[in-house]
């Protein structure tokens, strides 16, 4: 089942990612194999399942950019931080927690893409002025869509099946 | 668990450090391993790799290519001389142009001579008895022969609709043939052809010279004037035979 689950929200993530990749409009700043991959970690302790999955939606996206590897090193690096924030200073995953690490998490997503541009000028995002509202929009819409995914699945789901300090 | 942590992320970090590494083919191009498996290397190498000596093979095949095409068009010519000598009877000797005279291009060197029976003014004709010119100069082997458009050639012709009106052509400049002397009454047109007069005794009548291009008269002057030009392109004459006997 969890496995089931784990390519659902895979392909799901596709087919958003595929989507919004047609607009123009700030909307392709919205990250969907991120905000899954978060989900992925905040709702499954198997650290080789949420690394693994995050190592596939960074590949998955790099297929389609010109820097091959660059999202999935970003990934497993935000996987990697968080989840070493949350072995020492967040160890709850209240909601709270939950919150200040997606901020986190998105946080170092542009702030790793910006190095990237600044330092080896990857250019995989532009980072000009007209652009940095957009990317403040959907970075909102992004927390936004994690903590709301969070929380419906741990009320429909997790709070009958497993235990979770909520 | 932070060891643990950070044990998984490394690895992760390393395959896709290693995959980066086989997808730009610095390991081993995993394209290559796989195509080799689909084909044998033999196969991709001469679908791949141009061959070594195609550039050769390029020269080689140009050079044949113009030596057949200079047979053909030799041939050609040989057939039209054989055709000639048949229709006509004449005793013809086949021979090649060696070269041009440096001092003057109108004169041509052939290599037939005494031993084949060449002797000073009789005619050089080319194709189906297309007259060009005369032997000037006879050597053991070789010839000279002056083309009708060299400035001191001068042949007894015929032309008009039924080659009845005599002329004297002569060479203008090396470039055209002039008619003259043609009696103001006897009428020439454009295109009407000209054939050699049966004045010279070692020049068969009937051999074409070429046509009449403009013609110039006024009513003052005795005689009519034309320009000729030529059935033939002196300039790349190969084979010419001499008629040695009537």
């Amino acid at each position: 089942m969890r496995y089931l689950f784990l390519i659902l929200t895979f392909l799901s993530a596709v087919y958003f990612f595929t989507v919004l990749n047609f607009y123009d409009n700030g909307w392709q700043y919205v990250q969907p194999f991120l905000i899954v991959s978060l989900l992925v970690y905040y709702n499954i302790d198997n650290q080789w399942l949420y690394y693994s999955f995050a190592f596939l939606a960074g590949l998955f996206v790099d297929s389609f950019t010109g820097v091959f590897g660059l999202h999935a090193i970003i990934f497993l690096i935000i996987i990697f931080i968080i989840r070493s924030l949350q072995l020492t200073i967040l160890t709850s995953k209240n909601i709270l927690a939950i919150i200040i690490l997606t901020i986190l998490a998105f946080l170092l997503f542009w702030l790793l893409f910006y190095l990237a541009n600044f330092l080896f000028s990857w250019e995989m995002y532009t980072f000009q002025q007209s652009n940095l509202m957009p990317m403040f929009k959907m970075f909102l819409i992004n927390i936004a869509t994690v903590i709301f995914f969070h929380l419906l699945y741990f009320n429909l789901y997790a709070k009958k099946h497993e235990r979770q300090s909520f | 668990m932070l060891r643990q942590n950070l044990k998984v992320f490394l690895l992760f970090l390393m395959i896709i450090a290693l995959l980066i590494l086989f997808k730009n083919g610095q390991i081993f191009d995993l394209g290559v391993v796989f195509r080799s498996w689909l084909a044998p290397q033999g196969t991709i190498n001469s679908l791949t790799n141009r061959p070594d000596n195609i550039e050769e093979e390029y020269k080689n095949l140009l050079a044949e290519n113009n030596r057949l095409k200079t047979l053909a068009e030799e041939n050609q010519q040989l057939k039209e001389l054989l055709e000639f000598k048949k229709e006509r009877e004449y005793s013809l000797v086949v021979a090649n142009i060696l070269s041009r005279d440096p001092a003057n291009r109108n004169i041509l060197i052939i290599d037939a001579g005494k031993e084949q029976n060449v002797e000073v003014g009789q005619a050089v004709v080319v194709n189906n008895g297309i007259i060009v010119g005369k032997i000037i100069d006879v050597g053991i082997d070789s010839s000279k022969v002056r083309l009708l458009s060299d400035n001191f050639s001068k042949l007894a012709i015929k032309t008009g609709e039924e080659q009845k009106v005599s002329g004297l052509l002569t060479g203008a400049l090396g470039l055209t043939m002039n008619l003259s002397y043609v009696p103001q009454d006897h009428d020439i047109k454009k295109n009407d052809l000209v054939v050699t007069a049966d004045l010279d005794v070692d020049i068969p009548a009937g051999l074409v010279v070429g046509k009449v291009e403009d013609i110039e008269f006024s009513q003052e002057d005795l005689f009519k004037e034309a320009s000729i030009s030529p059935m033939v392109d002196y300039n790349t004459l190969s084979i010419v035979a001499v008629i040695d006997s009537l």
